[in-house]
């Protein structure tokens, strides 16, 4: 064991409660990150399986070749498909069944008056399609639409619209249209898809109310027959497809589902755990140097003893470093504890507040392991690195001067810096706890509903303002401890007086 | 009573050595043309009224601050042509300190103390030496202790120790018993002694007191940043004597 090490490790032993502050911002961060990470991946695996599930039936998806993207859209709608091809191709060989999926947006009124769903989530209308194996909802109770007027509804927003069964309400296409429940649906096993509100017609009120023109589906859904593989159905498909219109496999349809899920639900998600641990972390840079360069100005005789000793810059510079490497390691390693139990937090939290989270075990890749370790990491010796050359420039004169040891204003400017982001990073993240479920929810019903409907572009995502407008002073008289507090509080007198006896 | 170090060998000397601190009006000559020589193997006291430049001529004379012009060596080598690393390895390699107060690093045991110049310099030393040192400053039993776990004079023993460890050409002491009672001042300084003269090492000491000053070959006087006297086989009265001649003038 090198001196430098030896030298650094007995100051940690000696010097515990120091690093507790540091140590803290650097755990939160690294927390932070490596539940982002875990969550995101759990998340997408739980997507998978989720639309996986619901689509599992479908075998081939027919639609518009083409999008035509519009502006403000990110990606492109698709031009829709004519009902009348689920026919032509029904007579295709090998094909079981193809049936027109016609979407719009349709919002139910509530038993109260009131539109389910409000501002938030979106509010989808379709065609109740009636091949089990091709409808991704399933019917819970009651039946399937015969009659116009007709509808089944998801379970979930049923019960928020204070709907049962025989119910007469009205549907907003947004004409208003008088509509009976008849039949309440689940999709996934769950009540709804996230907090989207679906309303099933029969396919001759779909195309009165839903589409433009009559006639208009957002793709043809196809199973195939008995030993028939997906991608030899979508080849068996293609000679009978007019030109403009495609068929892809529904493993690719299924697989699109989930990226663009994940592309806008996820992003959004995991920006926001991102900005927390990045707050964190620029905590824990100030913690962290302001710490040591408050642990190097107290050890300005230490270091300077060790300096007329014959300890090298370089061996002084070391032993900071080596301090502040242990302290990031330690940290950063239990912070990676703490990011799967974030992740477990959370998935554990989501059913509580009405998401249902996609079911699964948590997915903790090599990468949300080594990513957050190296960031801590690097953050801790990156911030340690400024104190530890300094002291080792310490003048070895220092060590037998009695003079008061540095409490410049530079240091209590950073004291007060490193105070301000602490509690702003303490008031940010109280925030996010508290708004962030609903932003999610309307985040998720956002991206979920997109994902659905972008052939028929008629519903706009939601945007999630009505909750990221939440005041964020409410959070900041928190008596929370804030990560960078301890050793915010410590700068001010010269060190106690070390003379012997 | 002016006489010199004859033609031993010295192991460390200054010539016209001056330092100035600051600059323009508050500009201080703490050192105003020294020249002088420690005798290797031999035990030199420094003495002087406060200010008059002993700890100034110490830290020049030792490496630990530079001159504002003269010279200042160590054996053979000129301090004022040493860069700073070179500068830290001669006096992690050459020389021993002992300070008045803080001299043991807190967090380190004793042993890792006297240990620690050694272990900055990746050194295994000379166990026998070391051991020897142990018995010879009494502190077999405290070897696993943090120097707050001792009294003042055992610190400064453990200091002495380390100064000694890498059998260095010259051990510097700054009022190594100012903190100190008289009886463990006593110890202290007679560690000092029987360093220089058993073991044939060269010693330089600042101190106040003419008690301790006696326990030296000889002494020097500085007053005003100039040598003004020196004083062979000192006895604690006739230093006295000679602090009290240089108080009245001023
Ligand atoms: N870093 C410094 N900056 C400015 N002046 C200094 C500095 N160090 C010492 N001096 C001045 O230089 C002169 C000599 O100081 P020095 O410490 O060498 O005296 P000393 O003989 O050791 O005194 P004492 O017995 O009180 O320790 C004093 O006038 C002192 O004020
Ligand atoms: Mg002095």
């Amino acid at each position: 064991m090198t001196t430098s090490v030896r030298l650094s490790l007995s100051s940690l032993r000696a010097h515990r409660r120091r690093f507790a502050g540091t140590f803290l911002a650097v755990f939160l961060g690294v927390s932070f990150l490596a539940g982002t990470l875990v969550m995101g991946d759990t998340l997408r695996a739980g997507f998978d399986t989720m639309f996986g599930d619901a689509t599992a039936g479908t075998d081939a998806v027919v639609r518009g070749a083409d999008t035509i993207t519009t502006p403000g859209e990110g990606q492109g709608a698709r031009r829709p498909v004519d009902t009348g091809l689920a026919a032509t191709l029904a007579r295709v060989p090998g094909v079981a069944a193809a049936v027109p999926d016609i979407q719009g947006a349709g919002q139910l009124v509530g038993s109260d008056g009131r539109p389910v769903g409000g501002q938030g989530p979106p509010t989808l209308a379709g065609n109740w399609i009636t091949d089990p194996r091709l409808n991704p909802y399933r019917l819970a109770e009651g039946r399937a639409p015969e009659r116009p007027g007709e509808v089944v509804v998801n379970r979930g927003a049923a019960e928020k619209g204070g709907l049962r069964l025989g119910d007469s309400t009205v549907l907003r296409t947004p004409d208003p249209v008088r509509v009976t429940v008849v039949g309440l649906a689940t999709f996934g096993g769950e009540d709804g898809m996230g907090q989207v509100t679906f309303t099933g017609m029969t396919r001759a009120d779909a195309e009165k109310y839903l589409t433009a023109r009559p006639g208009e589906a957002a793709s043809i859904l196809v199973r195939a027959a008995p030993g028939i593989g997906q991608q030899e159905l979508v080849d068996r498909l293609a000679p009978a497809l007019p030109r403009g219109v495609e068929a892809i496999t529904g493993q690719e349809s299924a697989q699109e589902n989930t990226d663009m899920v994940s592309s806008r639900f996820l992003t959004l998600f995991t920006t926001f755990l991102l900005v927390f641990s990045g707050v964190a972390l620029l905590v824990a840079t100030f913690s962290i140097h302001n710490t040591f360069a408050i642990v190097v100005a107290q050890r300005t005789r230490e270091n300077a003893l060790l300096r007329a000793l014959g300890a090298s810059r370089r061996q002084v510079t070391a032993a900071t470093l080596v301090e502040a490497s242990a302290v990031a390691v330690t940290a950063s390693a239990a912070g990676l504890a703490g990011g799967v139990g974030i992740a477990a937090g959370l998935q554990a939290l989501f059913p509580a507040i009405g998401f249902p989270f996609p079911g699964g075990d948590l997915v903790v890749t090599a990468l949300s392991l080594t990513l957050p370790l190296a960031v801590g990491v690097l953050v801790c010796l990156g911030s340690a690195l400024l104190p530890a050359v300094r002291a080792g420039r310490t003048a070895p004169l220092a060590a037998l001067r009695d003079t008061a040891v540095d409490s410049s204003a530079a240091s209590r400017t950073r004291a007060v810096t490193g105070l301000a982001l602490a509690g702003l990073a303490v008031a940010t993240t109280l925030t996010g706890v508290l708004v962030s479920p609903s932003v999610w929810l309307a985040g998720t019903g956002a991206a979920l509903a997109w994902s659905r409907s972008s052939s028929s572009a008629r519903s706009p995502p939601a945007p999630p303002s009505a909750s990221s407008a939440r005041p964020w002073t409410g959070c900041a008289a928190s008596p929370a401890p804030s990560p960078g507090a301890t050793p915010c509080a410590a700068p001010g007198g010269p060190p106690p007086p070390r003379a012997p006896s | 009573m002016t006489t010199t170090a004859t033609t031993t060998r010295t192991a460390a000397r200054v010539a016209d050595a001056v330092k100035v601190y600051g600059a323009g009006d508050t500009a201080v000559r703490a050192l105003d043309g020294v020249t002088l020589g420690f005798p290797a193997g031999r035990f030199t006291a420094i003495m002087g009224p406060s200010g008059s430049g002993k700890s100034t001529l110490l830290h020049c004379a030792a490496g630990l601050d530079t001159l504002t012009s003269g010279s200042a060596h160590i054996g053979d080598t000129e301090l004022g042509g040493l860069d700073d690393r070179r500068l830290t390895l001669l006096r992690r390699d050459r020389i021993g300190f002992v300070f008045q107060a803080f001299n043991l690093v807190p967090t380190l045991t004793v042993a890792e103390n006297i240990r620690l110049p050694l272990d900055l310099a990746d050194r295994r030393g000379d166990p026998e030496w070391i051991d020897a040192l142990v018995d010879v400053v009494g502190l077999r039993d405290r070897l696993h202790h943090r120097p707050s776990e001792l009294s003042g004079g055992q610190q400064q023993r453990v200091a002495v120790a380390r100064a000694f460890a890498g059998r260095p050409d010259v051990v510097f002491a700054d009022e190594p018993t100012g903190n100190l009672d008289s009886r463990a001042g006593g110890e202290v300084l007679g560690l000092l002694g029987r360093a220089a003269r058993d073991i044939a090492r060269t010693v330089v000491m600042v101190t106040h007191d003419p008690v301790a000053a006696a326990h030296a070959d000889e002494v020097v006087f500085l007053a005003d940043g100039r040598l003004v006297d020196r004083m062979a086989s000192p006895t604690a009265d006739r230093v006295l004597d000679r602090m009290k001649a240089f108080e009245v003038p001023s």
